[in-house]
């Protein structure tokens, strides 16, 4: 019988259900209870449904990460200027000047990462479709060489790089612990490293910097040094223990030094040891290493105790941990390659009289950070080099009293009895702002083919606009009776013949600029017609090298202006001096780059001199000619010869030499070359008129001079 | 009276906690760029005197900037002022799209400036020297457009405070919208206008940013402003002249600051 659904039925459902609550109160507070109770027991549930994934993934983080630590056993490499990091499937490059890392490339395979000390980049081992390839990567993010694949039988344990020779530390199916050098270069060598009288295996720690090779043994407790570019050993090996890693000191009284990472069997504390790779003597250099220093690695100035993790790295003056005293630091900034022939003659020279003096190379990549230094004064740099050739002018900085003048500098002044008269490329008014560190002359390559074709004789010395004039008529003749098209000129990014008028109508010193003349405008309406008739090489086509070597005429192109040393000229087929324009003696005209003396500098004496030595015979020659041209007068004082630059064609080296003794530094600031450079393409089009490009030309040069 | 006198003291001691924040943050390095203004140059640290305000006052450039500063700047600032009290009164008669609304007129603040000037080179002729009547309209309505809603947004803050009891009695004495909008709210919502102000004022004096990204370093004489003739004395190292501009700036904000005071003191004495 079905019970009626009264109160009373629905109040025992009621207690009949909740007959088991426990707790105080009404029915009502028991079930609340109750359900509360439910909840928390629910949580606990959710949790454990969540915990384990979440555990799972966990370990397997934690599990990668270790995987990847004990794959990747050193993560950084220092280089010259910065330091190179690999975590995460990227490489990084953080520079001296930069706020944060960037990333230089992805790859999740590297496995070694070891910096040149000649600053040709970062050398990896990486693996690629099952095989180790040594690969090579610039700041730049473009490789110098397409990289190599080593043999798959060695087992890695090591890389380190100098001079653009890769060492490795391997097993190899000769002995454990075995040194094998790697040539990327050019054809692909690969051998374990022989050298008379030393032991090539057991080597548990090594390092390559400045051609030597430091390779301690652990089996033998040996710590020996190879001198590699005699293939000999630098003395006989010495005994010592508990080396980690170790890496290059500075060479005293001829003796070979090592700083070594060592740690205690007995404590497991570690030191940096001050080894004399001669005689054997140790001595703790006194520096608290950190528990997590895993590894050594230096560059000139400074050694970095680094670790594992991307935060654990610790920088010390390589200096002062050799015991060397020193007064006080000479900074150069953007002054080059420290390791460049010239540059360690100037160094030589400057420590004969300032034997104290560190001097420090810095590398700063953003103009406007050096323009703060030098006007903050507090230090940092004496000696600055300008990065780009469009930096601020040397004149201006003279007369903006940025530069020191160098006109009355004994030193500097006698050196130039050696040089040929090029004092003029650094000096303005009479006055010397700096010293020159590179020259980079414009000239023109020319195609003997197309020359021969369109029967045009190429002349053999200087020539004039107007034969330059007769030459696009008999082209454009040429094209108009032909089917192949020839283009007359490829400019290198800006127009020629409009550099060499503002080289010698644009005065930075003393701020006068002439643009609104008829020689200007007559020369836009040159390249106006070259551009109707179709003679000027559209820039937009150059692809790949043509794009990055000026040296490489595009096809169907007679002419192709290039600029820089000797030996980049070289590389072209043949170059000829560009025609005269007009109004002016010297059709020349070259980029520059130089060494000023900081104004605000503590130390001015050591600056300047620092520059005297720098601009001296001694040094100007350790830099062989080829590269700049013969700055100095006589050809005997280039003693330094390096056979691979081979000879330079007769042709080249006649107009490189005979140009830079009359060419003029472009005058220009980034402001006026971009205002040039957008206003091209609209003045092809036919948009706006010579008159009022030279008038905008104009309006920009007074703006800029007239501030 | 002892909470009146105890509140006194609090405000000192909170005025008081601000100063050296104050002092460092802004005074001293004020106090050093003037330094800077009365010497040769950051080379040459010989006293010069006032040789560096000369030379700024007589430079045909820092006339030029100033001039243009003045003029080009003023009439950007009227317009986006007339465009504020314009929309101000709008969002205030349509309560129910007000704050869609208000979002949107802060929304261009929040554009970076590159991809706001990245555009406007699209919709304009930004060649400085060929077409400087396009540049100077690009010019103005990118600043109207980044900086007047946030002016708006605040006036119309403050004109929401106003009681309706006093917009009631305005009616009742038969004053219009216009009227009342003109007479008796923009009056009391002076403060606000007065923060506006000087929102954009200091907005005027960042536009060498969007005129850098439009025109580059050297736009054409009528565009050429004072932030970039001091720019430029920078990056050429003429780091004395920089100064001296911006203590002649100071100088002239410090002026106007003070008519200002005392026009507003002449008005609350007045009432």
């Amino acid at each position: 019988m079905k019970k009626a659904l009264d109160y009373d039925t629905i109040r025992n459902a009621v207690n009949t259900g909740y007959a088991g609550l426990k707790g105080d109160g009404g029915l009502a507070e028991r079930i609340i209870a109750q359900h509360q109770k439910k909840a928390a027991k629910r949580i606990p549930a959710v949790k454990k449904r969540i915990a384990a994934p979440v555990l799972a993934l966990s370990l397997l983080l934690i599990t990668a990460t270790a995987l990847a630590l004990a794959l990747m056993n050193k993560p950084a490499a220092i280089s010259a200027y910065g330091l190179w990091r690999y975590a995460d499937g990227q490489l990084t490059y953080q520079g001296e000047g930069d706020k944060r890392p960037r990333v230089i490339l992805e790859d999740e395979n590297i496995r070694f990462i070891a910096a040149d000390d000649m600053e040709t980049g970062l050398y990896y081992i990486t693996r690629q479709d099952g095989q180790t390839w040594l690969k090579n990567i610039t700041a730049g993010g473009y490789a110098h060489t397409p990289g190599c694949i080593i043999n798959s039988k060695y087992s890695i344990v090591d890389l380190q790089v100098s001079g653009s020779v890769a060492y490795i530390l391997a097993n190899t199916a000769q002995a454990q612990g075995q040194v094998v050098q790697v040539h990327p270069f050019g054809a692909y060598q690969e051998a374990p490293l022989s050298v008379k009288d030393w032991t090539n295996e057991g080597i548990t720690a090594f390092c390559a910097y400045d051609g030597r090779l430091y390779a301690y043994s652990g089996e033998r407790k040996e710590l020996a040094v190879i001198d590699l570019i005699n293939r000999r050993l630098q003395c006989q090996p010495v005994q010592a223990g508990g080396i980690l890693s170790l890496t290059a000191g500075l060479e005293t009284e001829g003796d070979p030094f090592a700083l070594a990472l060592t740690q205690s069997e007995a404590s497991g504390q570690k030191r940096l040891l001050l080894i004399n790779a001669r005689t054997g003597e140790m001595q703790d250099t006194g520096e608290k290493v950190p528990a997590w220093a895993e590894y050594v690695s230096r560059n000139r100035d400074s050694l970095y105790l680094l670790g594992l993790m991307p935060e654990d790295a610790k920088g010390l003056r390589i200096s002062a941990l050799s015991g060397k005293k020193v007064l006080h630091e000479l900074y150069i900034v953007n002054g080059g390659n420290a390791d460049a022939p010239v540059m360690e003659a100037a160094i030589r020279r400057f420590h004969e009289k300032y034997p104290d003096v560190e001097l420090v190379f810095r590398h700063i990549e953003d103009v406007r950070v050096v323009n703060t230094e030098l006007m903050a004064g507090e230090g940092g740099i004496d000696v600055f080099g300008n990065l780009f050739s469009l930096s601020t002018p040397g004149g201006m900085m003279l007369k903006n009293g940025v530069v020191r003048d160098l006109t009355d500098n004994a030193d500097i002044q006698e050196n130039w009895e050696a040089w040929r008269d090029l004092k003029g490329l650094v000096s303005v008014d009479g006055r010397q702002f700096g010293v020159l560190r590179m020259i980079g002359l414009y000239a023109f390559a020319v195609s003997g083919e197309w020359a021969e074709k369109i029967g045009w004789s190429i002349p053999d010395g200087a020539w004039s606009m107007e034969e330059f004039e007769a030459l696009i008529q008999k082209t454009d003749a040429w094209n108009q009776t032909h089917e192949e098209h020839i283009y007359l000129l490829c400019d290198d990014n800006s127009p020629y013949f409009l550099d060499q008028y503002q080289a010698a109508h644009m005065d930075m010193y003393a701020s006068t600029a002439e643009f609104e003349t008829e020689e200007y405008l007559r020369l836009l309406k040159l390249y106006k017609d070259m551009n109707d008739k179709g003679l000027l090489y559209p820039q937009e086509k150059l692809i790949g090298r043509e794009k990055s070597y000026s040296y490489i005429l595009p096809a169907n192109t007679l002419l192709r202006v290039t600029s820089g040393g000797l030996e980049w000229m070289d590389q072209a087929e043949r170059v000829i001096f560009p025609p005269s324009v007009r109004d002016q003696d010297s059709p020349y005209i070259c980029t520059g780059w130089y060494l000023y003396a900081n104004a605000n500098s503590k130390y001015p004496e050591e600056a300047e001199y620092f520059l005297a030595c720098y601009s001296s015979a001694e040094a100007v020659s350790q830099e062989f000619y080829f590269n700049y041209g013969q700055w100095l007068r006589d050809k005997a004082f280039y003693q330094y010869a390096d056979p691979s630059f081979g000879t330079i064609k007769e042709g080249t080296e006649r107009v490189f030499n005979e140009a830079i003794v009359r060419a003029m530094p472009i005058n220009e600031t980034r402001e006026l070359f971009w205002e040039k450079q957008d206003m091209m393409p609209a003045f092809y089009r036919g948009d706006i008129s010579a008159e009022a490009f030279a008038n905008a030309m104009q309006q920009k040069a007074d703006m800029v001079l007239g501030e | 009276m002892k909470n009146t006198k105890r509140q006194t003291w609090e405000i000192r001691a909170a005025g008081a906690a601000c100063l050296p924040g104050f002092a460092l943050c802004y005074l001293a390095p004020f106090c050093m760029t003037a330094w800077y203004a009365f010497i040769r140059s950051a080379f040459d640290h010989r006293f010069a005197g006032t040789d560096n305000f000369a030379y700024v006052l007589q430079n045909k450039y820092f006339i030029l900037g100033s001039g243009n500063l003045l003029w080009l700047g003023g009439s950007m600032l009227l317009l986006a002022f007339a465009l504020i009290l314009l929309l101000a009164p709008l969002l205030l008669r349509h309560p129910g799209i007000a704050k869609p609304g208000a979002a949107l007129l802060i929304l261009p603040l929040l554009i970076p400036s590159i991809s706001a000037a990245t555009v406007w080179k699209m919709m304009f002729d930004v060649n400085s020297v060929f077409n400087p009547a396009s540049c100077r309209v690009a010019l103005t309505t990118l600043f109207v457009w980044k900086y007047a809603g946030i002016g708006a947004v605040l006036l119309w803050a403050e004109l929401q405070k106003i009681p309706s009891e006093i917009l009631d009695a305005a009616a009742l004495d038969g004053a219009g919208k216009g009227r009342t909008y003109c007479f008796i709210q923009l009056p009391l919502a002076g403060k606000s206008l007065a923060v506006a102000g000087m929102v954009l004022l200091m907005f005027l004096l960042r536009v060498y940013k969007e005129s850098y990204l439009l025109f580059g370093a050297y736009p054409s004489p009528d565009l050429y402003l004072l932030q970039h003739y001091m720019n430029h004395q920078y990056l050429k190292m003429n780091f004395q002249y920089v100064a001296a501009a911006a203590v002649l700036l100071t100088a002239c904000a410090l002026l106007l600051y003070a008519v200002g005071f005392l026009l507003m003191k002449k008005r609350k004495d007045a009432l």
